[in-house]
């Protein structure tokens, strides 16, 4: 029997979820087939599939589906909208599935809905993926909880890393809170360049969304009374965490997000001991624009910390 | 965090309470009411009809990507702040709606401004007792009895006004004399604002539903139907979108418009799944906010005879961009043309204006192509 072919598009949350969706597909004897990192030919296609005014981030995983067309047996576009204390997605995620299936006559999606308030929670939704593709009731289940068992893992291990290094940490470099979804800060032309330059300018990076998801829940309350984006949530409790070690923060959200441009809105409005940098990258960002930011903003970091060193 | 009764208090001694929410259509008016009713102990400030100026205000001090209806609603909120409130009210709620609060409610501090903020709604939806909580910060002797019947007695006026609007809508097009609707329309709203019980709501709606019926039409004069989609603030306050109706029955089109604030408080909740069952050919899931609503009428639009829709949505609207690509392959699908419309600071009103009567050509050319 030939193994089923699935493709994954590598973009938004399959930086969160990668481990959960590639060990369950695994498990359940399908192959797996991941788009490639973000490059100018995807991102045009994303651009030219998508409406104007989408945040990049999306026309991006249009890119990456549309790549995937023709090369695996079913395209995995999961729909999230709410989870289980209420938080929900931002809404670009409820509507993933739909805008792909409308505008590719061609395609072939799989999908789960996670959408707690509604009832469709995680389990249910992979149970149904097994059914659909053909595998049995008790290999879905094990194939579910192993790749939630490895899922948690490896948010721990990063978690602890991160945790290790920081106070671990003896270098005088200067430490930089980098707070930013996964799908931007990962993505190879979106905050791959930006890490890189931040490194070059001889900084230790933090990451807010590598936190201790299972003990760290409250963080975010201290920014914010009302929030109910659960990413962002998450993103909050990793900037609480890591505040402390920092000597400065940089925001990074795309054109035309509007959770962000509230929530990085309060953020810098109630962070007033530290500096903070917020971009928001768009199709057309020059590299050299945003460089000499990242280097004006070391350079802040930089004089700020000699005057506490040294009076 | 400041205890939001001891400002009051500490207020109360300076000067007394002045209350005031932003715009949203002609919604001020229950508002106004309600607060009137149940508030006798403060003054009641309904903001300054919104201008460019307020736009202006509101773009200022809003963060960058922030959607047209935060920057509205924070232009309303600095205009009254200006002219002596010291209680704002928001009613919260939405897609991003519900986080707008919070947000204003800093910018407006980090501006200098000393008020009390109170948010109604939670993301959760409207909750009779919790709103009375609320109202009784400002008014200690409020009682929950008195409020209620307030409080449905203002439910009630927004039905009485979106049903009678809805009525001008449909007919304001056809007006033999012009200019005899908006007349109507005005005295109408002037009396609802004062209205101090349900038999008095009752009597208003009987005569200006009498009224209306009894104006003469001509139904002859206009060939086309359109029906407006999208986002609500858009939808619902004529500012945000240029008075776009006014130039449709200018057009002789006739309207309609499904959103309105009956349908967002009752209607909307039962309905999603229906929705959704109704346009199952094009989506599987709701697609968040009114984009759903959106796809689901244009559907119906198309399958009960309008000539066109018209999408509308503030600069930025997630999902009323996700709504988009379905709305294209609806309108490919019954050969319906859609036009969209996006308002923000930079649109400008000639070009919205421009494509209208593009628009409004191409509907008329293909319906006397289709009656030749
Ligand atoms: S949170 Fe922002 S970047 Fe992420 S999907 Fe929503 S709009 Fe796009």
């Amino acid at each position: 029997m030939i193994n089923l072919k699935i493709g994954i598009p590598k973009a938004m949350l399959y930086y969160k979820y990668n481990v959960l969706w590639k060990t369950f597909f695994t498990e359940l004897g399908c192959e797996i087939v991941i788009s490639k990192d973000t490059n100018k030919e995807i991102l045009e296609k994303g651009i030219t599939y998508s409406i104007d005014e989408s945040c990049l981030a999306s026309k991006i995983f249009i890119g990456h589906v549309f790549s995937l067309i023709g090369k695996c047996d079913y395209i995995f576009i999961p729909r999230f909208c709410s989870y289980k204390n209420k938080d929900v997605t931002c809404v670009k995620f409820n509507a993933l599935y739909d805008i792909c299936s409308n505008i590719f006559d061609n395609i072939h999606i799989i999908t789960y809905n996670l959408d707690y308030l509604k009832g469709e929670n995680e389990i249910s939704g992979f149970l149904k993926i097994g059914r659909e593709l053909g595998k049995g009731y008790i290999k879905t289940l094990k194939a579910y909880l192993k790749a939630k068992r490895k899922f948690k893992q490896q948010n721990e291990l990063d978690a602890d890393k991160q945790s290790l290094f920081l106070k671990n940490n003896k270098t005088d470099k200067l430490n930089v809170l980098v707070v930013s979804h996964p799908y931007i800060l990962h993505d190879e032309l979106l905050g791959k360049p930006i890490i890189s330059y931040l490194k070059k300018l001889d900084s230790n990076l933090i990451y807010a969304d590598v936190v201790d998801k299972k003990h760290i829940k409250d963080g975010w309350k201290k920014f914010s009374t009302t929030l109910y984006w659960k990413d962002s949530k998450e993103l909050l409790n990793g900037l609480n965490n890591y505040l402390d070690y920092v000597d400065g923060i940089v925001f990074i959200s795309v054109f035309t997000c509007g959770p962000d441009s509230l929530v990085t809105e309060l953020c810098t409005r109630k962070i007033k001991d530290k500096p903070c940098l917020n971009l928001i990258l768009d199709e057309l960002n020059s590299d050299t624009g945003i460089q000499t930011r990242l280097e004006s903003f070391t350079d802040v970091l930089n004089d700020k910390k000699k005057v506490l060193l040294y009076g | 965090m400041v205890n939001k009764l001891e400002i009051l208090e500490n207020n109360k001694d300076i000067k007394k309470a002045k209350v005031s929410f932003p715009h949203l259509g002609n919604y001020y008016i229950p508002i106004y009411s309600l607060l009137l009713r149940t508030l006798d102990n403060v003054d009641i400030l309904i903001p300054p009809r919104m201008t460019k100026k307020t736009m202006e205000i509101g773009e200022k001090y809003s963060p960058d990507f922030v959607c047209t209806p935060f920057k509205y609603n924070l232009g309303n909120f600095i205009e009254s702040l200006d002219r002596g409130a010291n209680v704002l009210i928001q009613a919260g709620g939405g897609c991003r709606f519900g986080y707008y609060a919070e947000l204003q409610e800093q910018i407006l501090y980090d501006l200098g401004y000393n008020f009390t903020f109170i948010t109604l709604f939670d993301a959760k939806g409207v909750d009779i007792f919790k709103v009375y909580k609320k109202f009784k910060i400002i008014n200690p002797k409020l009682k929950f009895i008195s409020f209620s019947y307030n409080f449905l007695l203002t439910i009630k006026m927004v039905n009485v006004l979106d049903k009678l609007e809805n009525k001008i809508r449909s007919i304001i097009s056809f007006e033999v004399n012009k200019g005899e609707i908006d007349k109507i329309h005005n005295n109408l709203l002037k009396e609802l604002k004062l209205i101090k019980n349900f038999k008095e709501l009752k009597k208003i709606n009987r005569k200006y539903g009498d009224i209306l019926n009894d104006i003469e039409l001509d139904r002859s004069k206009s060939k086309l139907k359109v029906g407006i989609v999208g986002e609500l603030y858009t939808a619902m306050e004529p500012f945000s979108s240029f008075f776009l109706e006014k130039e449709l029955s200018k057009m002789n089109i006739e309207v309609k418009r499904y959103t309105t604030a009956t349908y967002l408080l009752f209607e909307k909740g039962k309905e999603e799944k229906k929705l959704i069952e109704n346009a199952n050919k094009y989506i599987k899931y709701a697609l968040g906010a009114d984009g759903t609503e959106s796809v689901a009428h244009s559907k119906e639009l198309c399958e009960s005879g309008y000539d066109g829709i018209i999408h509308i949505k503030p600069f930025g609207c997630t999902p009323e961009i996700n709504a988009i690509p379905i709305l294209q392959k609806i309108s490919k699908d019954y050969k319906v043309p859609i036009i969209y419309f996006t308002f923000d600071m930079q649109t400008s009103e000639t070009g919205i204006k421009t494509r209208l009567e593009a628009f409004y050509d191409m509907l008329k050319m293909k319906k006397e192509a289709q009656n030749a």
